[in-house]
């Protein structure tokens, strides 16, 4: 991945969590304060974006990439209301692309990261489809967006397992590992619940082995971001599962904020015009705004 | 499996040594409700039985740490600071040396580096067979250690020290952090049992009841 371009990447256990809202205003803002910005939808199968930023739906999108009639993605970005602002538009049908193969996700990537842009955003699908965690895993950070809410919560927590064994399984001599991981696996089932138990396991069988995966989970540093939130209680989730996350799963979560519930964010999806720009002094627009501006620190002083 | 393997009880509260009263009853509170059945964060996380066990060790962290004479006592023996064991922070956690899974976890060794241990020396003294707070001290003067060193090996306070040796009762723990602290004292010594050391040392000291 070159150095120079910020690759994020947000997605969610679920679909409702707002996650094309605030990839569109964090995408607009930071468009505003002077990055040149382009906005993916990577959500395969599923786009909205366009409609989130007022565009009427594009003709031409991913699916001209992926069909290879069309080689250059710079080709296919499209202008926005704002000066430096692209989108890049997804594929309406699921039959178009949600099935992508491997080559064609290596080839994906490797165009997306010739883009002329200070920063991509990319909105991943709900879920974790294979594709979606490939793409999630190579943005730094990937953010997952959730609500307040007992199904995202629990979708998170399987879409946060699937990613680290995922990333695990990236590894490039996992072959080495497969054997004894896959045996620890199948023995003890219950305990895969918990990916720190399953470290431990590990940990006792080879230390060696325990080392290596977990320098290389390292790297994995997924953000994390509560959307809607209506009271003290769920604004504290965020911190809560960063606590879960580091005890029990083993992963440094980091808990970007909480964006609060809001008629300005319907009002906004109503006029097809992102949050940001269109209510900049409502409560979630602020938060949003301190996210952004928090994300933008962190690649700065990871020297992206 | 215990969630909190290789956790103090600072580190259960998620507290920084230093933490005050107030922080300290804020963060029992804070974990509380994280592990309570209703947590949108856990709920679906841990058994039954799994989460009872988390909440008792809350309520024990709580216990020793909000009550200032037995925190100290909790203190006197604590490594210095420790983080928070973590995979993505960490490097591998020393594998607890206990059997039990109940010990109080803040009795890893200490991570000093094995080159400042005592190196036994030909002819080495040979640690004592029969352990009591005499026959300790006469093994580490033997091997050349005063208080003080000792006091920078274990992080154990030199009264502390003085009194495992004195078998003095009226200065000494109750016998479960006792054990550990006999423990880490073995462990500085390099016993080659020091679990069994240390569970002698409280026999011995429940057998001899002054």
């Amino acid at each position: 991945m070159a150095a120079s371009r910020k690759i994020w990447a947000f997605g969610s256990g679920k679909g409702g969590t707002g996650k094309s809202v605030i990839c569109a205003s964090i995408g607009a803002y930071l468009a505003q304060v002077g990055l040149r910005v382009v906005l993916v939808d990577a959500d395969l199968g599923g786009a909205n974006l366009h409609t989130c930023l007022g565009l009427e739906t594009p003709l031409r999108n991913l699916a001209e990439f992926i069909h290879r009639r069309e080689n250059d993605l710079q080709n296919l970005l499209l202008p926005t209301a704002y000066p430096l602002l692209q989108l890049l538009p997804g594929t309406q049908y699921s039959h178009d692309a949600s099935t992508i193969r491997f080559q064609q996700q290596r080839r994906l990537l490797r165009a997306l990261n010739r883009l002329e842009a200070d920063l991509l955003i990319l909105d991943i699908g709900a879920g974790s489809s294979a594709v979606t965690m490939d793409f999630f895993l190579a943005a730094d950070p990937g953010v997952l967006i959730l609500t307040p809410e007992p199904t995202a919560v629990e979708n998170i927590h399987q879409m946060l397992r699937q990613l680290l064994f995922r990333k695990l399984r990236s590894l490039h001599d996992y072959h080495r590992f497969r054997t004894l991981l896959n045996g620890l696996w199948e023995t003890q089932q219950p305990s895969y619940r918990m990916p720190w138990d399953f470290f431990q396991m590990v940990e006792q069988k080879s230390p060696d082995i325990a080392g290596r995966l977990r320098a290389h989970l390292r790297g994995f540093r997924p953000g994390l971001i509560v959307n809607q939130v209506r009271t003290e209680e769920d604004r504290e989730l965020g911190r809560a599962l960063k606590t879960v996350c580091q005890r029990h799963f083993g992963v440094e979560a980091d808990f970007l904020g909480a964006v609060e519930y809001d008629d300005a964010v319907w009002q906004s999806v109503r006029q097809r015009q992102p949050l940001l720009p269109a209510f900049p002094h409502s409560r979630p627009a602020r938060s949003i705004r301190q996210i952004a501006d928090k994300l933008l620190y962190r690649a700065r002083q990871r020297g992206a | 499996m215990n969630p909190f393997a290789g956790y103090n009880y600072y580190q259960i509260l998620e507290l920084s040594r230093g933490a005050s009263p107030e922080e300290i009853a804020f963060a029992y509170q804070r974990m509380r409700q994280i592990y309570s059945p209703e947590s949108l964060a856990t709920y679906s996380l841990f058994t039954p039985e799994e989460r009872a066990e988390i909440l008792a060790q809350i309520e024990e962290s709580f216990r020793v740490l909000s009550d200032a004479p037995s925190r100290r006592d909790y203190d006197a023996f604590l490594p210095s600071e420790v983080r928070p064991p973590s995979p993505a922070e960490a490097g591998p956690q020393p594998a607890l040396p206990f059997e039990e899974t109940s010990e109080p976890p803040s009795l890893r060794p200490m991570p000093s580096p094995s080159s400042e241990r005592p190196e036994a020396e030909p002819p080495a003294p040979k640690p004592p067979r029969e352990i009591t707070g005499e026959s300790l001290r006469r093994f580490r003067e033997a091997l050349g250690i005063n208080l003080d060193r000792m006091n920078d090996l274990t992080r154990i306070r030199k009264g502390i020290l003085q009194a495992i040796e004195d078998e003095d009762r009226n200065l000494l723990p109750a016998p479960v952090y006792l054990k550990g602290l006999v423990l880490t004292y073995a462990r500085a010594l390099n016993f080659s049992a020091p679990e069994v050391a240390a569970q002698q040392y409280l026999d011995h000291l429940a057998s001899h009841k002054s």
